[in-house]
């Protein structure tokens, strides 16, 4: 499975975890159950910034909007794919 | 076993009381007395205010005082109605020629607040199938707006120009309206966008350009229409976004624009339908002091010469700035230790400045969220940089990383 640009889940993966990682100061061990909000310590100004970064690093578009069911590291990699793969 | 419906805001509850500890909540400061645009008591105590929004320093104007009483004896203290039912009186179209005017558009249309001017022109006109594109550190107003709108809504990194380049070109040529969203001044940092290049942008790649001029209306342009006056960029602004909660002393917020249709608006933005419209004597304030706005080009720039003398201050100081001197003059502390102690000294030496924390703010950052007012005198300046002064010795403050 992987999108347009070649954005493999696991590649995604690595990319948020690298993305997380400046936000995790408790050294959360970083799964794809981990919730963002929730178990980091990362605000909703931070993830946009993410959200950002990962728009760049894989050619795709994430709408604000598509963003209030992702919670989990899991969920937002998935987004990603999604996007990727529609685009 | 019924939750509370509290619970969730444990964390607040939390954060507020450790704000207590560390010098007093300043989300509850009361004002006692106001007896100017820069004079208050708080805790009983004569305080100079350096954090009020009130640039141009018209909220106890005479003619301004005299409207208000007169529109209160003429045509009463509210008007209990929407602009679509029996809330449009005289005065409001008055107000609306008198913003189109000063702002140089065909038309305008006024809302009960900016929030509200915000929230319903985005959220009911840009809609399904269409984008808003807004950048990162958009006040709470257009942030909301983008929840309620059918709009897919994209962001750039703020005043990142290279960033809303990526997002339009991304988007490409595809048939669909866009929408782009950016502000005067920035209500944190004091920051200006880069609008030339924004404007220039838009221009490129089709897109509308709507400017929330809040904090820059009265404040930039040689006319005070704002930043996209200042920058020569009026024609490529399609609609005009502001309040009247700052520099035009009262609260109220509007649209202007220059295009034909710009009244559907009216039929289509639910926050201009489902409120009462502004009562007549705030109304009757706006038409005063936006008159004066006009009539008193030297109001500017006696602003402008405080700004300098506060922002100029602070930085000889060693204190760490936003960008560059504007009438919101951002000081940037390394933690909310050093941010509280600051502000507490500030108001214990009778100087008030607001506070700004995450999640307001970007994570780490602590702002003194300070505003300059063309009222302030050179003693109240002097007064506020020796307070200043006083508090960089004594608590060695470390100037924030950025
Ligand atoms: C950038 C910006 N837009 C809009 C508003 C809302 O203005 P008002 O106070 O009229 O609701 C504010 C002020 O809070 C603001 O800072």
């Amino acid at each position: 499975m992987s999108g347009a640009n070649g954005g493999s889940h696991e590649r995604i993966l690595a990319a948020i975890r690298r993305e997380l990682e400046p936000h995790n100061p408790g050294n959360v061990e970083l799964t794809e159950s981990t919730d963002i909000l929730e178990d980091l310590s990362v605000d909703s100004i931070a993830v946009m910034d993410m959200v950002c970064a990962l728009e760049e690093e894989f050619d795709v578009m994430i709408p604000l909007n598509t963003l209030s069911n992702v919670r989990t590291i899991g969920d937002l990699a998935k987004r990603v794919e999604d996007e990727a793969a529609r685009q | 076993m019924t939750k509370d419906l509290f619970d969730k805001f444990a964390q607040l509850g939390t954060g507020v009381e450790g704000l207590k500890m560390l010098g007093g909540d300043p989300f509850s400061v009361t004002m006692e007395e106001v007896s100017s645009p820069t004079e208050a008591v708080i805790d009983g105590k004569p305080t100079v205010l350096f954090g009020t929004n009130n640039y141009l320093g018209l909220t106890f104007d005479d003619a301004a005082q005299e409207a208000a009483i007169d529109a209160v004896r003429t045509f009463g203290v509210g008007t209990t109605g929407s602009r679509v039912a029996n809330g449009t009186y005289s005065l409001h179209k008055k107000l609306e020629a008198a913003v189109a005017a000063f702002m140089k558009r065909e038309k305008a249309m006024v809302f009960t607040t900016g929030y509200q001017a915000n929230l319903g022109f985005l959220s009911g006109f840009v809609g399904r199938d269409e984008y808003i594109i807004i950048d990162g550190d958009s006040h709470a107003s257009i942030y909301d707006a983008c929840k309620m709108s059918d709009a897919t809504v994209l962001r750039f990194r703020h005043n990142d120009v290279g960033d809303l380049e990526r997002v339009l070109r991304k988007l490409g040529d595809q048939d669909r309206n866009k929408m782009v969203v950016v502000e005067g001044i920035y209500s944190m940092l004091g920051d200006r966008a880069p609008l030339k290049e924004i404007a220039d942008l838009c221009t490129k790649y089709n897109a509308y350009l709507a400017v929330d001029e809040a904090h820059s209306l009265g404040v930039l342009g040689e006319n005070g229409r704002g930043l996209a006056e200042e920058v020569g960029v009026e024609d490529q602004v399609d609609f005009v976004l502001g309040t009247f909660s700052k520099s035009v002393a009262t609260i109220g917020g509007f649209c202007a624009s220059n295009h034909p249709k710009l009244d559907l608006l009216r039929m289509a933005c639910r926050s201009y339908l489902f409120t009462a419209s502004m009562p007549p004597p705030l109304v009757a304030t706006a038409i005063a002091t936006l008159k004066i706005m006009e009539e008193r080009p030297e109001l500017r720039q006696r602003l402008r010469k405080n700004t300098e003398a506060f922002y100029g201050g602070l930085a000889k100081m060693g204190f760490s700035l936003g960008p560059e001197p504007n009438p919101v003059v951002a000081v940037k502390l390394p933690g909310l230790e050093a941010l509280m102690g600051a502000w507490r000294g500030l108001l214990d030496r009778g100087v008030y400045v607001n506070v700004a924390l995450p999640p307001a703010t970007p994570a780490n950052t602590y702002l003194l969220r300070c505003s300059v007012c063309a009222a302030h005198t050179d003693e109240q300046i002097a007064k506020a940089m020796d307070a200043f002064a006083e508090l960089k010795q004594e608590l060695s403050l470390q100037t924030a990383a950025e």
